[in-house]
């Protein structure tokens, strides 16, 4: 917090400064009551899950199995009930959350990194490597365990690709949009791989299920899936949540940054890894779920402005809620299962527009 | 996994590639000309239509179609409709089809006319490919390909059926469109189809409400993709005294949650994947399932085509359905009947261990 504060202090109008305080305390301010608030409705919004399904469990029933359970204590209800409360909504409720957030933080990572907000996690190719893999790995039949694994090597394969691509061809010299363009490229290129492999793909059996998991769902995310996904969630998570203050140095631009004592390639380097382990691992255990990297981040600006340093944790925060909420829906609605990549589309979007008509003016 | 035909699609693609990398290449060249030299395919008008005397047929779209006096030659676009094809005509005069060996290996052992059609690539036609071949006519479950082969005089006829009575109009339908013995044998398929539905029938009305068991169905059931009401499946299940458990739901091969099979909790579950009756018996989450408790779940038999699904073997899958749910009531002994109905309809003497491949749903050896 003091560092762009001190950055700031050094200005030659004894008058700006405290303007310059004065707002940022008030946004700091607003920061901390919507973190509340996004804290709230995510508690809340997880406590309605556990209530949520299509197999009647009473309400007291959950509460009373999760408080024993917590205790090791055993109690009257069915295994029917106990599977579904513990074993079908727990792993789905905490897998929406994870999925959500890691998409929104990363999400917001990247537009921090490409000074772009326009940029969602795919942008460097991830999700298409990601399909790449999760698709070929169906083609052959392999094991969803199997399926995980080639879709985040790929993912991960797919970023690194770009960026060596952009290294050898660029000197130095705008970086940034070299890393986007071949981003395109290799993305480009992945997707024309998964276009390929649903051609070759048999039409009744393996297609079907290719263009499931490319529609995104996490209705078969089990406790080990989740054990896989938490090394990559912690791994990315954490340096960019103690990181984040160098997203707002890096937005100044990359001279200004190196003026401020930030080594900008280094910073860009560990934001792109942690950014790319999260989306590939995310794309690995839910699919390709659009949308929420991009709006979860931009309903945040709305909500408190471009500092990264709050735009980050409410990311997190917000993107886990919006998530969980979405997927109730794909799991309640209706008999089916809905794949969640089509409602997160189908409720984000007017979502976004709402907010935009309520700021207009505004910003 | 069909291996030959992704490798024959590969194949083709890379050679796209290269021809692509080529036509970069040879850019400034000039070679344009040399292109044209493999074009000297035979006169493309239209054969012997416009002399040969025709016919006229309603197919199952209710359109009429013209179709030549006699019939030699065909292409069928619809995987099921294939074995009416080797049924009605020992697949002699089939041309093109979209089945291949990997897709149907049962279909190309028991009746090896069927390696001398031309696989398609993909599920659809190639239309240049299917002209130069000239079938008389083409079988197809949809009307996309009516127009276009209707440009180049080759007549389409609709044969899909969703239920046991459009299923014997469309195999009528084949046999007067091959004519010769194909109608016969025709007539007796729908006769054979009329016994078992009506002992059924006769089954069915003796049941209450209660004594049908509820059936879940689904070509992977383990991956929670189930078969709903209005779908072939959904008629099976009925017409065998049952009741289809997944009824709320419309439609083939449909996504479903977990906690919705819970909810239905079926008394039996038929899966169209071998390797999932084990998954499902073994999973602590279907555990709860009545099915899974009485050792309910079973893998469909798949032969020639997959039983439960849409082609002639529906009649073997009946009488497989009624005895697994009413044994006491329904008793046949399935293997006989098996070995009966590939004797007489499908050209084929099989050995115990083939019904036993059959039934299991595993591949022939």
């Amino acid at each position: 917090m003091d560092r762009e504060y001190s950055a700031v202090q050094t200005a030659p109008d004894p008058v700006q400064p405290s303007a310059y305080l004065h707002d940022y305390r008030e946004k700091r301010k607003r920061a901390v009551w919507v973190a509340l608030g996004f804290l709230a409705v995510l508690i809340a919004v997880v406590c309605i899950s556990f209530l949520l399904g299509r197999y009647p469990v009473t309400p007291d029933t959950v509460v009373r199995m999760l408080w024993y359970k917590l205790w090791g204590l055993s109690g009257d209800w069915t295994t029917v009930e106990e599977t579904v409360v513990l074993n079908i909504r727990l792993p789905r409720i905490l897998a929406a959350v994870a999925v959500g957030s890691a998409l929104s933080v990363s999400g917001a990572a990247y537009q921090g990194i490409f000074k772009n907000p326009m940029v969602s996690p795919d942008i460097l190719g991830a999700s298409a490597g990601a399909s790449v893999g999760a698709a070929l790995a169906l083609l052959l039949g392999w094991s969803t365990a199997m399926v995980q694994a080639s879709a985040f090597v790929l993912g991960i394969g797919a970023v690194a690709l770009a960026y060596t691509l952009s290294r050898s061809i660029g000197r130095g010299n705008n970086m940034v949009l070299l890393l986007v363009l071949c981003g395109m490229v290799v993305s480009t290129l992945f997707q024309a791989g998964v276009s390929i492999i649903k051609y070759l793909a048999d039409p009744d059996s393996t297609l079907p299920e290719i263009t499931y998991w490319l529609m995104g769902s996490i209705s078969k995310v089990g406790y080990n899936d989740l054990a896989y996904f938490l090394i990559p969630y912690l791994i990315g998570v954490i340096p960019l949540l103690l990181l984040r203050w160098k997203l707002n140095v890096l937005s100044f631009g990359d001279e200004e940054a190196k003026a401020l004592g930030v080594n900008t390639e280094q910073t860009r380097v560990i934001c792109i890894v942690c950014a790319t382990l999260l989306t590939a691992a995310t794309v690995s255990i839910s699919g390709t779920v659009g949308w929420v990297g991009l709006m979860i981040p931009h309903l945040v600006r709305f909500l408190v402005g471009p500092n990264y340093k709050a735009v980050l944790p409410l990311s997190l925060l917000g993107g886990a809620a919006f998530m969980l909420i979405v997927d109730n829906f794909c799991r309640c609605m209706l008999a089916y299962e809905i794949p969640l990549g089509i409602l997160t589309s189908i409720i984000g979007g007017p979502f976004f527009v709402l907010i935009l008509y309520q700021r207009k003016g505004e910003a | 996994m069909n291996g030959t035909r992704t490798w024959k699609k590969l194949t083709a693609l890379l050679a796209a590639t290269a021809l692509t990398a080529g036509l970069l290449a040879g850019c400034g060249g000039g070679t344009g000309e040399t292109q044209n030299t493999e074009s000297g395919q035979p006169d493309p008008s239209p054969s012997q239509s416009q002399t040969a005397e025709t016919r006229t047929v309603t197919d199952m779209s209710g359109v009429e179609v013209e179709i030549p006096a006699e019939v030699t030659q065909y292409a069928d676009a619809w995987m099921a409709h294939n074995e009416v094809i080797v049924m009605l005509d020992e697949a002699e005069g089939l041309v093109a089809t979209v089945q291949t060996p990997q897709s149907a290996a049962w279909m190309y052992f028991v009746q090896p006319n069927m390696y001398n059609a031309l696989s398609t690539f993909g599920d659809e036609f190639n239309l240049e490919e299917l002209v130069a071949l000239e079938p008389d006519v083409v079988f197809a479950s949809n009307e996309e390909l009516r127009d276009q082969l209707a440009s180049v005089g080759i007549p389409l006829v609709n044969v899909m059926f969703t239920n046991y009575d459009e299923m014997k109009q469309s195999i009528t339908l084949t046999g007067e469109v091959l004519g010769g013995d194909a109608v016969q044998m025709a007539e007796d398929y729908v006769a054979y189809l009329d016994d078992v539905l009506a002992q059924l029938e006769e089954l069915v009305s003796s049941l209450s409400e209660e004594e049908k068991p509820t059936v879940l169905h689904g070509n992977s059931v383990y991956d929670l993709n189930i078969d709903g009401s209005n779908t072939i499946i959904d008629a099976w299940i009925t017409a065998a005294g049952g009741t289809n458990a997944a009824a709320e739901v419309e439609g083939n091969m449909q996504t479903v949650t977990m906690e919705q099979i819970l909810v239905w909790d079926p008394d039996v579950i038929i899966t169209g994947t071998k390797s999932e009756v084990e998954e499902i018996m073994n999973d602590p989450e279907w555990a709860g399932l009545t099915a899974v408790q009485n050792g309910q779940v079973y893998t469909n038999p798949k032969g020639v085509f997959s039983w439960d699904r849409y082609g002639v073997e529906e009649a073997l899958q009946l009488q497989w359905v009624a005895n697994l749910l009413h044994p006491e009531l329904f008793n046949i002994d399935i293997r006989t009947q098996v070995k009966d109905f590939y004797e007489t309809f499908l050209h084929y003497t099989l050995t115990d261990e083939q019904v036993e491949l059959i039934l299991n749903a595993e591949a022939p050896q």
